[in-house]
């Protein structure tokens, strides 16, 4: 089976931008042939869930090279149709069109869930939890799963805590190495700069509200303001709140900040956190956007069933006429808009991620038997690893930790009162 | 009347438009003055061009630009700005200058600098912005890295040939240079252009209006009062 994809012909497109991506993965290139070199994948079936554009197909075309049947699926909003014909073009099942309707991405992540896999590598952890609803007989016997979102993970936890989670997952998101420059650095810049090519205003002097203060909304905040923007922040935790305040950025309750908001661009991944009581408060034509991503995080369907419409739409722009009058503009139907209305994150981050995420198979792989159902962490040594390849590809040095720097760590006496000992 | 300016030409729709409403010709002419030589249209334009670039560079290559290790060249307010803006992105800045005083001004900011007048070998970075401003064309066969021409002219970069890595990408040959197609200060024909493309089109406008009636410092000043507004 080669699986669903819309047209074929587009491989040449898609595997021109792969092997562009590919020369700019060096971390995840170098563990998938410390992968290949071990035999830990061979033979192994792992399905690949996630966002499909280049950088993702190279996980999986490295993962099929060192010997693993890989199968991928993807929603349509996030599918990049020249990807996914060379990827059944290189002998990949793939199951994902752009244009699939929402009953159609649900039938490719059974599909993809029919090829029994031993590892699920998650975006979002829709797929493993589509696993436990709909396909619960192939977990008695899979190594276990891998999740690489915030939002992803949050569910996961959920489940493990009310003993429903039923393998173990290595949540990919929380290791150093993915959270600290995905989460903050890669989403930051390629959110800020999804919303300024869709918009194409000038970003300096404008006013920006950044709703969510963690590490994703915290990039946000950053990159806007690179560009000169005036960034407000919102926030419900006091102590990220102060985060911002130190990073030099206004805090507001979003009641407030929306009334000044030229752009507003929410970071929770939580749904309905911008609400039609939001909207209407924001200034005429203002944009709105999501740079995290949770169904309905703008609820919209409030909006719509409230008597809001949409009154225009040119590409990724819908103009939406507020039962108050006002219009607003909301872009790519309040989707996560670096992934679906650009190209993704930058590539050398999504090096790091799925270096990450080829690590966590690893793991998974090597304790498979002894890791209980839940969510456990990458071990250190792993996150390290990445981040050290990734390091000497940045031209970075490293120390290490010396003699007597270890019997230092290792000490419980204080020596500063007491040097004899 | 006609106002004469160191610029790209507007679309013929706006200088035609602008001919009619106001009786001022603005044109472009390689002898006369450049308007980012006033420090008001300097700082607006530089804003909008860099936003264009970085948009631009990030947009066409899909690469990362915090902890890149970024060479950007010149020594005009594009330059800075551009540096500035991708310092606090979390880019490595170098600024190459044969200007000892824009170099000791970004030495005290901090970054690394290279000295254009001693330049010797091959010019590397992650990516390589070139601003045409105090510095002769780049030659893309002494690049190693992703090269952007942020010019308003095109004089930034000397141009090659070579097959295309991706689109608005092309590699040069028998050089590591990617040099990546810059997006012009504004398109010829107005109906290809966008709201910032239109900013950039109005700072030019307006400059040109207030300058039949106040010096071009005069001009400069009133045109930032305007854009504050």
């Amino acid at each position: 089976m080669s699986g669903r994809i819309a047209d074929g012909s587009l491989w040449p497109e898609g595997a021109e931008r792969i092997a562009w991506a590919r020369g700019f993965m060096p971390a995840t290139t170098a563990i998938a042939a410390e992968l290949a070199a071990s035999g830990r994948v061979r033979g192994v079936r792992i399905a690949v869930s996630d966002v499909l554009e280049p950088k993702t197909a190279n996980l999986a075309l490295l993962l099929a090279e060192a010997g693993a049947d890989v199968a991928v699926s993807c929603v349509g909003r996030d599918t990049d149709d020249a990807v996914a014909a060379a990827l059944v073009h290189a002998g990949i099942p793939t199951y994902a069109r752009r244009d699939a309707s929402a009953t159609e991405d649900r039938e490719n992540v059974l599909a993809l869930l029919d090829h029994r896999p031993d590892v699920i590598v998650d975006d979002g952890a829709a797929t493993i939890r589509i696993a436990h609803t709909e396909r619960p007989g192939i977990l008695p016997s899979m190594a276990g799963a891998t999740e690489q979102t915030t939002s992803g993970v949050r569910p996961l936890r959920t489940m493990a805590r009310l003993g429903e989670l039923r393998i173990p997952v290595v949540a990919a998101n929380d290791a150093r190495t993915k959270s600290l420059f995905d989460n903050a650095h890669g989403t930051g810049q390629s959110v800020v700069l999804a919303v300024a090519d869709l918009l194409d205003e000038p970003w300096a002097g404008t006013d920006v509200v950044v709703v969510g203060f963690g590490r994703v909304g915290s990039g946000i905040a950053r990159h806007a303001a690179a560009l000169g923007a005036r960034v407000t922040v919102t926030e419900v935790d006091p102590v990220a709140a102060l985060q911002a305040v130190f990073a030099g950025f206004s805090v507001e309750p979003l009641a407030d900040a929306v009334t000044h908001a030229r752009v507003l661009i929410s970071s929770t991944g939580i749904a309905h956190t911008v609400t039609l009581e939001h909207l209407e408060r924001l200034p005429e034509g203002a944009a709105v956007a999501i740079g995290g991503g949770a169904f309905q995080e703008i609820s919209l369907q409030h909006a719509l069933a409230s008597g809001a419409t949409e009154t225009a739409r040119e590409g990724f722009i819908s103009w939406l006429r507020l039962p108050n009058g006002r219009t607003v503009r909301i872009l790519d139907d309040g989707n996560c808009i670096n992934v679906s209305a650009a190209e993704g994150n930058p590539v050398q981050i999504m090096d790091l991620s799925f270096g990450v995420q080829l690590a966590a198979i690893d793991h998974l792989l090597g304790e498979h038997g002894a890791l209980t159902p839940g969510v456990h962490m990458l071990p250190a040594a792993a996150d390290d690893r990445v981040a050290a390849l990734a390091l000497t590809a940045f031209g970075g040095g490293l120390d290490a930790v010396t003699r007597e720097q270890r019997e230092h760590l290792g000490s419980w006496r204080p020596r500063d009162v007491d040097p004899e000992t | 009347m006609t106002v004469r300016w160191a610029f790209p030409a507007l679309p013929a729709l706006v200088a035609d438009a602008v001919a009619a409403e106001w009786g001022v010709r603005i044109t472009a002419a390689d002898d006369a003055t450049a308007p980012q030589s006033l420090p008001g249209f300097a700082a607006s334009f530089a804003h909008a061009r860099s936003e264009q670039i970085i948009r631009a560079l990030a947009q066409r290559t899909n690469l990362v630009l915090p902890g890149a290790r970024v060479l950007v060249v010149g020594d005009g307010v594009l330059a800075e700005t551009v540096a500035g803006a991708l310092s606090r992105a979390g880019s490595r800045i170098v600024r190459a200058s044969a200007s000892p005083i824009v170099l000791l001004r970004s030495r005290l900011l901090g970054r690394e600098t290279r000295d254009l007048r001693y330049r010797d070998g091959r010019l590397s970075a992650d990516h390589v912005i070139a601003t045409g401003e105090g510095h002769p064309p780049l030659d893309p066969a002494s690049i190693d890295g992703v090269l952007i021409d942020a010019s308003s002219d095109g004089s930034g970069v000397v141009p090659s040939t070579g097959d295309m890595a991706r689109p608005h990408v092309r590699r040069t040959e028998g050089s590591g240079a990617l040099v990546v197609d810059a997006p012009p200060v504004f398109p010829a024909d107005l109906a290809d252009a966008g709201p910032i493309d239109l900013h950039i089109v109005d700072l030019l406008v307006a400059l040109s209006l207030l300058t039949r009636s106040l010096t071009d410092a005069e001009a400069d000043a009133e045109l930032a009062r305007l854009v504050l507004a």
